[in-house]
């Protein structure tokens, strides 16, 4: 193991910077963390003290790491450094609010209003409550990877299973809707007088309705997570190698 | 007024950039080399902590006026070291002149240059 592998993982949590720039400023420290000690020892300090002075000399001030930020930021990243933490908080739940209202303004309408949905029955509404959850997830990790650059993977991993597992949750819903319709269409069929194939097309198309719509917002949902977790699991990867190469 | 003007609003920052793009007229150099021939040529009066220096040395590449280049150097493995681009060059000449002027300046309203 590295003797400088601690302070590397502690200063890597400190590092509000996107990748892969902060995999390379990692890189630069700990060469030159390297390159000190081996300068340090060559002037006659023990190893415990060159090493000690060598962290003393590299280490990131809070100012410094402001700056690197500031170096490094996108324009987007650039307008959020200028709020403050709670601003930032306050307006972050405004846009999350925004962008949910105007997609349920604009498809929400679409989707209750169409016959798909009308089709499917009242599980639906349980499977767009849930398509909900996924989108505001999905959303603000979205806005956290690409928009504010945060690229602390422990952060960004953390809410991020709720995308699958409401996704899964949503294809349980449109199979067990399926199997409640059954039975409440068998009950219908048995007190009323009317031909049983009357029953099996109803069920057939609230059936096939309420498959088409929990699979394919299933479907995206595992798409959104896809693509999320896979960048997520970059970002910690590329950290881990770094921290293997260094080693 | 260009970005090389030394004032006393941007003294710090000028004074840092100085002070970097000098060490790299001599040739590319490491960080740490950087803050140990900043030391040196000083003689221990402008003495950088390395930390410090990365946010310098990363806004001068940003401006393009050095160039940050990695190089595996054998069992070491992997180096970063800087050298001047020939933007840099002509943003150095002109910061010299900039100081030369500056320092004269300031050497006569405090009453230096009879001292």
């Amino acid at each position: 193991m590295n003797r400088f592998n601690d302070t590397l993982r502690r200063t890597s949590d400190r590092l509000d910077l996107p990748q892969p720039a902060r995999c390379h400023v990692l890189l630069e420290i700990a060469a030159d963390m390297e390159d000190l000690f081996a300068a340090l020892q060559a002037r006659g300090l023990d190893e415990e003290s060159a090493r000690r002075q060598a962290i003393e000399d590299t280490d990131l001030s809070e100012e410094s790491l402001r700056e690197l930020t500031r170096v490094h930021a996108g324009p987007v990243r650039r307008v959020l450094d200028r709020l403050s933490d709670r601003a930032l908080q306050r307006w972050e739940r405004i846009l999350l609010v925004a962008v949910v209202a105007l997609t349920l303004y604009a498809a929400g309408g679409w989707a209750v209003g169409g016959q798909l949905f009308r089709d499917s029955g009242p599980v639906a509404w349980p499977v767009l409550a849930a398509a909900l959850g996924v989108f505001v997830t999905a959303a603000s990790k979205f806005y956290q990877l690409f928009l504010k650059q945060d690229h602390a993977w422990r952060r960004l991993h953390r809410g991020l299973g709720s995308v699958l597992g409401l996704s899964v949750l949503i294809m349980f819903l449109g199979f067990a809707g399926t199997w409640l319709e059954v039975f409440r269409l068998a009950g219908e069929a048995a007190g009323s007088d009317q031909h049983v194939m009357f029953f099996m097309m109803r069920w057939a198309l609230r059936s096939t309705a309420l498959l088409q719509l929990s699979l394919g917002l299933a479907l995206l949902g595992g798409l959104a997570w896809f693509g999320l977790a896979g960048k997520v699991n970059r970002i910690a990867r590329d950290e881990a190698a770094l921290l293997l190469e260094t080693s | 007024m260009s970005k090389a003007d030394v004032t006393t609003q941007n003294l710090t920052r000028a004074c840092n950039e100085a002070l970097i793009l000098s060490a790299l007229a001599d040739g590319s150099r490491h960080g740490y080399q950087l803050a140990l021939d900043m030391a040196e040529r000083s003689q221990g009066y402008f003495g950088f902590k390395h930390g410090t220096l990365y946010p310098i040395l990363h806004k001068l590449e940003k401006d393009g006026l050095i160039e940050g280049v990695w190089s595996e150097e054998g069992p070491r493995g992997k180096r970063k070291s800087y050298a001047l681009t020939a933007r840099g060059r002509r943003y150095a000449q002109e910061q010299r002149a900039s100081w030369s002027a500056f320092l004269g300046h300031f050497a006569r309203a405090v009453g230096l240059e009879n001292a």
